[in-house]
């Protein structure tokens, strides 16, 4: 490919991994060679896996990893919302809630000492006050309870397939069928 | 209309479904209707034989282009028209769903039935990819009081399959419903934990349940079914012969089923469902002789050969719940060494055989006129009577039954020694020696000693006390624990007022004449063929066993039986085993193999046999 080109005609794609595992940007990375293909059709933006871009740029296709569980994954998802013509939700967590959202169970404090407290060396301290983390929501909850989201696409996680699908079919100017063996929730 | 009835209906009504003509009998259901053709209704609530309640909604069907009703509960008429599929009724159906995904806590990802379960499959089909309504995030805490049956109720829809389980097919009524609208919720009794209930542990409603709420931890996570290879086979623990569906995984087993469509409809007791799965006891893998430690099979049955034939007198016990060709083939072996053999229980069989002949004469009958078909024949009796209620603990699964009859309005009278297990479902509870017993004495008269008649004060007496027994249909179930007196009593109350008599010996297999010889009591070598058998047959090997000099011990695993034994021959386990048992109703059972065995034999029919031909001149070796 010529890099000489001065316009790029592809659409743009910016990714974003909210209270996730990451898992599913894993797994999209398993449409392997395939991502060649596609990389011919849209240009990453965003996407903590393959792109070093911190922020959330200003993409056609707007997609997104995680619960929403904390203070910055709602202005992260508000963002995506604003920046993104279209908002794809993937996996179970950002689509129906998922394995994240057991932590609605425990009392948020509490789970926070269970993780910082005397952890790293026996001076660890909860990240409290002045810390610079963002602080924990009362519940982790699904994308569409924070932002619209226009394309949902559940699976712990999706398989890859599905996942690229739902691009191709964006580009395509089709609203992606999430049906049948597409649709699954393990 | 009785069952029957429905069956023989002529298909009188024409209807149209999906554009399809169909066919349809007169009372049955939009849903039964299809079940004749393939056309799917979504159902969830709908399970087996159960009362439908229309309590899911995912059958709601659009009648005559207008009316929604539930098709597992509306009844078909002629030229009706009926849509299953339109986009109107699958957004019904997907509203549904999303309130039931919205209500509970389902996470599909590390749910034990994720693969397997009923409410995935139909989040699937109606294509739920995300929810509209808030969702709720209750907090439920798994109920694990009980040790075989975990309720979690984070993946409850309400569909009140199992509350209808507990109540029509085991009769128990454990389960029911708490609580109202929003917070409606299963409740075991007086909302007490599972395991402090009146739950009998038969795990009827963990099989029913469409959803990860009910689920087995002895099974939980060992694999989805489809990736089971299934095998059915017949549970050998008592005398009810009820088929198991086991399901087996990579060499294990991982879930046992009952067989809804089978004579049992899919019952099991706490023993054929979750006793069978979590057999603990050590298993013997190896012959060992007392002294010289692991040895080989042939080794060991040279050795077993040599001590029987050495021996003036042998008694021979086999446990009760072998296959007839194995005790066939112990008893041939055993005979080619003088053995006295004794079957525990098999003398039972035997004595009602002699006096079911005895009684029948005296009524103008067959012997086995005298005995009912099966234990199904309790659901069609206006009266039962139940001589010895720990059925409740050997035969869990009669005592279903029993239950059943009394729900369905039969008269049951319950006489025992002790305590009526049956409780509050007897009409009347007699202590055992008492009232009713007073019959048996002139019973035991007629049918011992040639007297005439049976119907004198005493009888006349009872019959007035339990009118129910003389009009209608009477069944006379008789538990293991009966005296020989009350066996004669039963069969003259049954011939007497035209009841049947349905025996539940402890006996597991009724099939086989062997084993009812007497014990010489202290002989020269005792051979017990234990195989997986335990507690009342395990003790009366081990009083023969302490009146020996020489202990042979042919057993499955472990006992303080092998710990006494001088020579131990490993045994098949119940699912490596195969062959027939024959129920308590008469009727042959097949016992299949299910896993290969891992042991050092592969049959126990081939230890015997080898032991018989080892009684052949041997040749002197060169």
């Amino acid at each position: 490919m010529s890099q000489a080109e001065t316009t790029d005609e592809r659409a743009t794609v910016a990714t974003v991994c909210l209270g996730g595992c990451s898992g599913c940007h894993m797994e999209f990375l398993n449409i392997d060679h395939d991502l060649v293909d596609l990389l011919e059709d849209v240009k990453i933006k965003a996407s903590h896996m393959i792109v070093d871009e911190k922020g959330v740029p200003e993409a056609d296709i707007g997609i997104a990893e995680g619960v929403v569980t904390n203070e910055e994954n709602v202005e992260v998802a508000e963002e995506l919302r604003e920046n993104c013509d279209t908002v794809v939700a993937w996996g179970d967590c950002a689509a129906l809630r998922g394995i994240m959202s057991l932590r609605n169970d425990e009392d948020a404090d509490e789970m926070i000492d269970e993780v910082y407290e005397g952890k790293a060396d026996e001076e660890s301290e909860s990240p409290r006050g002045d810390v610079p983390v963002p602080a924990l929501l009362e519940d982790a909850r699904p994308l569409d309870d924070y932002i619209d989201v226009d394309v949902y696409i559940p699976g712990c996680p999706p398989d890859a397939e599905v996942m690229a699908y739902g691009i191709e079919a964006l580009l395509d100017g089709e609203q992606p069928e999430i049906v049948e063996e597409k649709l699954q929730y393990d | 209309m009785s069952k029957a009835t429905d069956a023989d209906a002529e298909l009188g009504v024409t209807l149209e479904i999906n554009g399809q003509e169909v066919q349809a009998k007169q009372g049955e259901t939009i849903l039964e209707a299809t079940e004749r053709t393939d056309i799917d209704i979504p159902t969830l609530c709908a399970y087996a034989d159960l009362t439908n309640v229309g309590a899911c909604r995912m059958c709601l069907v659009e009648i005559d282009g207008s009316r929604l009703e539930t098709a597992c509960t509306t009844a078909v008429q002629d030229g009706m028209e009926v849509e299953v599929d339109t986009d109107d009724l699958w957004d019904h159906r997907q509203t549904i769903l999303e309130l039931m995904f919205s209500e509970e806590n389902h996470y599909c990802m590390y749910c034990e039935m994720e693969g397997d379960c009923e409410l995935e499959d139909m989040f699937n089909r109606a294509g739920l990819d995300s929810s509209r309504f808030p969702l709720e995030y209750p907090e439920i805490d798994p109920d694990t009081s009980n040790e075989f049956i975990t309720m979690d109720l984070d993946r409850c829809i309400s569909c009140g399959r199992c509350i209808r389980t507990c109540d029509e097919v085991v009769g128990n009524d454990t389960l029911s419903f708490g609580n109202r609208g929003k917070d409606a919720t299963i409740v075991a009794d007086d909302d007490v934990p599972l395991g402090e209930s009146s739950c009998v542990s038969c795990g009827a409603c963990v099989q029913s349940c469409p959803t990860g709420a009910l689920y087995s931890p002895l099974s939980a996570y060992r694999g989805r079914e489809e990736d089971c290879d299934v095998v059915q086979t017949t549970c050998s623990e008592c005398s009810m012969g009820c088929e198991l569906e086991v399901y087996t995984n990579s060499g294990r087993i991982v879930k046992i089923e009952g067989v809804e469509d089978g004579p049992d409809g899919g019952q099991l007791c706490e023993m054929g469902r979750f006793g069978l799965l979590g057999d603990d006891r050590d298993r013997i893998h190896e012959p060992s002789i007392r002294g010289e430690g692991a040895v080989g099979v042939d080794v060991a049955t040279d050795r077993v050969a040599d001590l029987l034939e050495d021996a003036e007198t042998v008694d021979a016990v086999a446990s009760d719940r072998l296959p007839s060709e194995t005790l066939d083939a112990f008893a041939e072996a055993m005979d080619d060494y003088d053995a006295a053999v004794e079957v525990p229980g098999a003398g039972r069989a035997r004595e009602e055989k002699r006096i079911a002949r005895q009684v029948a004469k005296h009524f103008e009958k067959s012997p086995s006129g005298l005995r009912a078909s099966g234990p199904r024949a309790l659901l069609d009796a206006d009266s039962v009577v139940v001589f010895d209620t720990d059925i409740v603990d050997t035969h869990p699964v009669a005592a279903s039954y029993v239950r059943r009859a009394s729900k369905g309005g039969a008269t049951l009278l319950s006489v025992d020694e002790d305590e009526d297990r049956f409780g509050r479902k007897s009409d009347v509870s007699i202590e055992a020696g008492t009232g009713l017993d007073r019959v048996s004495e002139d019973a035991v008269e007629v049918v011992e000693e040639g007297a005439s008649a049976l119907s004198d004060v005493d009888a006349e007496t009872l019959m007035d006390a339990v009118p129910a027994l003389t009009s209608g249909i009477g069944v006379v179930v008789l538990g293991p624990d009966v005296s020989e007196d009350t066996i004669v009593n039963a069969y003259a109350l049954a011939g007497m007022t035209g009841s049947k008599v349905l025996s539940l010996p402890r006996q597991a297999n009724t099939g086989t004449d062997v084993g009812t010889d007497d014990l010489h009591g202290s002989a020269d070598v005792a051979y017990l063929f234990a195989g997986d058998d335990r507690e009342e047959n395990v003790d009366r090997m081990l009083d023969v066993a302490r009146g020996a000099d020489t202990v042979i011990v042919q057993a499955t695993r472990e006992s303080i039986l092998t710990k006494a034994a001088d020579v131990v021959l490993p045994a098949l386990d119940w699912f490596e085993r195969s062959g027939t048992v024959t129920d308590a109703s008469g009727a042959d059972r097949e016992i299949a193999r299910v896993l290969e065995p891992r042991v050092a034999v592969d049959s126990d029919r081939e230890v015997l046999s080898a032991l018989s031909e080892a009684v052949e001149p041997q040749e002197v070796k060169p």
